[in-house]
């Protein structure tokens, strides 16, 4: 028999539980606490005291005791549990905490004695990613707000003196009974045509910032636009299809779909240099689904969508905060070498 | 007879010069100045203009929400729509809604005038493959459209010319395919399209095309 090099002597244990930074608790199999740690006490502001004996049920809600009872039939049941899974306490004084918790069997023998559960406070840490979340979608909207303000106010107010211009140049070379000499008439055209090169420059700097054909045709007009685009200046072959009545779709809602959709074509063109790319808007029952799918290289996916901004796929990033901003939800699919899907579901 | 012009643009001073150009020509005359697309609703319905110089972007309703309204009051007016764009698609969008076709916003005096002239007496004013793309698309409408076909209404000679008109020849070649005058040809245009009750050729062609007075390869020009 080889015998184990180190071995933890209990004592050890009992140590390592009594000063874990992280609470502890053992629970028996009827869910009363037989054990607590000093972080325990902290976390619930209950005395060990008066931990020893009370059932859990007592710190859960109704909702969160659902959960517990669906962690236990799974160990029991040995089927599989994402951990750390999260849960909320309802501590003493009545504040509900949210906590990353740990839950194994404690076995004795060959039975299951007792739960044990370690938990850390994450509240704050929750808040704190909620409040950049919402502060994120308030800078979406805000820059929204502000290109539309921009593009509208070139369009209509700074173009407007310059159509003036181009439209008394021409009047000076073609109004009848005027005699001008030839020099003349060629300087006056030159200006006429410089005049023209600046409301055109305009306009594609208004067109940038927001197309007008989104406000003015709306979002499938919009779509088929951009396709046009990836096919005539980039040699990209796309296809839009619109399955079902395509509702009138609220202008915010409109406006976020078009730029998830620009991203992702964006995407498709320069990361995954993908040949074609495919637009679907499906109108379903109080929903409306949009894919974008390309032939392109594709990518490794981070485990959940919460991680694109942190593995530096901040415009993936970008798509899911202006889905959520219309109440939508936002799917990846890619592999390496095989293309990549994005698909927005929004109610309607 | 006139033709008689409606102006519609929120810019005074921009729609003023446009007044001068008009008003420059004996065979035009305006008849009225919208100031917002509300304005432009209400004179198009009551005065049921020849040609409309519509803007886009107008307060109150919009220059696209405005030709869609009017074309349902006045169907035989022909909407010229006022842009600073003129990507196919955009283009396609606003012949959908029922433009008869398009000025950019800086067009010369004359490019405005030639288009008000030509829609008017039924030339076409747009480019061949924007009106092929629209026939597709309307053509692929045709088949869902649940619109009583009306066949039956246009004489023989009518018929003729549409088809012809629908493979994009102007007056003047129709005039030498069927050995006809150029006026007799546009009397019939006219005839086809107050039958339609539209206001230029494209609408024809796409009303011609859904109620199965034509079909999608008497569109497809002969090469």
């Amino acid at each position: 028999m080889i015998k184990p090099k180190f071995e933890l002597p209990e004592q050890s244990y009992k140590y390592l539980f009594e000063n874990a930074n992280d609470a502890m608790w053992v629970q028996d199999m009827k869910g009363n606490i037989v054990a607590a740690n000093k972080a325990c006490e902290k976390l619930t502001g209950y005395t060990r005291k008066e931990l020893i004996g009370t059932n859990v049920e007592k710190l859960l809600s109704k909702e969160f005791l659902d959960l517990a009872r669906e962690v236990r039939r799974r160990l029991l049941g040995g089927e599989s549990l994402n951990q750390p899974y999260e849960q909320q306490l309802i501590r003493k004084d009545g504040v509900a905490r949210i906590m990353k918790m740990v839950t194994s069997l404690l076995i004795i023998g060959e039975e299951v004695k007792n739960f044990q559960h370690i938990a850390r406070d994450v509240t704050e840490e929750k808040q704190l990613q909620e409040n950049i979340r919402l502060y994120s979608q308030l800078c979406i909207k805000a820059q929204e707000r502000e290109r539309g303000r921009i593009a509208l106010e070139l369009h209509d107010d700074v173009a407007q003196p310059l159509l003036l211009l181009s439209q008394r140049l021409d009047m000076i070379t073609t109004r009848p009974r005027t005699k001008l000499s030839q020099p003349f008439k060629e300087k006056v055209e030159e200006l006429h045509i410089l005049a023209n090169e600046a409301i055109g420059r305009l306009r594609r700097c208004a067109q940038d910032l927001r197309p007008r054909i989104l406000d003015d045709l709306g979002l499938t007009a919009a779509l088929e636009w951009m396709a046009d685009d990836l096919i005539k200046n980039q040699g990209i072959d796309a296809r839009v299809e619109v399955v079902g009545t395509g509702q009138n779709l609220p202008d915010e809602v409109q406006l976020m779909l078009f730029r998830i959709v620009q991203e992702a074509l964006g995407n498709a063109r320069r990361h995954a240099e993908a040949s074609s790319v495919w637009i679907t808007m499906e109108f379903g029952d109080g929903k409306v689904i949009l894919t974008v799918k390309d032939n392109g290289k594709g990518f490794e996916l981070p485990e959940r969508v919460g991680d694109l901004a942190s593995t530096g796929k901040l415009g993936l990033a970008g798509m899911q905060e202006r889905a959520q901003l219309i109440g939508g939800q936002l799917r990846l699919q890619s592999e390496q070498g095989k293309g990549t899907t994005v698909i927005v579901e929004t109610p309607i | 007879m006139k033709i008689r012009v409606l102006l519609a643009d929120d810019h005074v001073v921009l729609r003023e010069g446009m007044r001068n150009l008009i008003e420059r020509e004996k065979d035009m005359e305006i008849v009225g100045e919208a100031g917002d697309g509300e304005e432009a609703i209400k004179l198009g319905t009551e005065l049921k203009p020849d040609v409309i110089l519509m803007d886009i972007v107008m307060p109150k309703v919009s220059g696209v929400e405005a030709t869609r309204l009017i074309k349902e009051a006045s169907p035989s007016s022909a909407i010229l729509v006022l842009t600073g764009y003129s990507d196919d698609r955009y283009i396609l969008g606003l012949l959908e809604v029922g433009a008869c076709g398009y000025l950019l916003k800086n067009a010369r005096g004359n490019e405005i005038i030639g288009a008000i002239r030509a829609v008017y007496s039924g030339e076409s004013v747009l480019d061949p493959v924007i009106v092929h793309r629209l026939l597709r698309r309307a053509s692929g409408l045709a088949r869902e459209s649940e619109e009583v076909e009306a066949k039956g209404l246009l004489s023989h000679r009518e018929l003729d010319i549409l088809r012809l008109v629908a493979q994009g020849m102007n007056n003047e070649d129709i005039a030498n395919e069927l050995f006809l005058s150029v006026r007799t040809v546009k009397a019939h245009l006219t005839n086809i399209f107050n039958k339609f009750g539209v206001g230029c050729r494209t609408e024809a062609i796409v009303k011609g095309l859904r109620e199965g007075y034509i079909i999608l390869e008497d569109v497809t020009p002969k090469s």
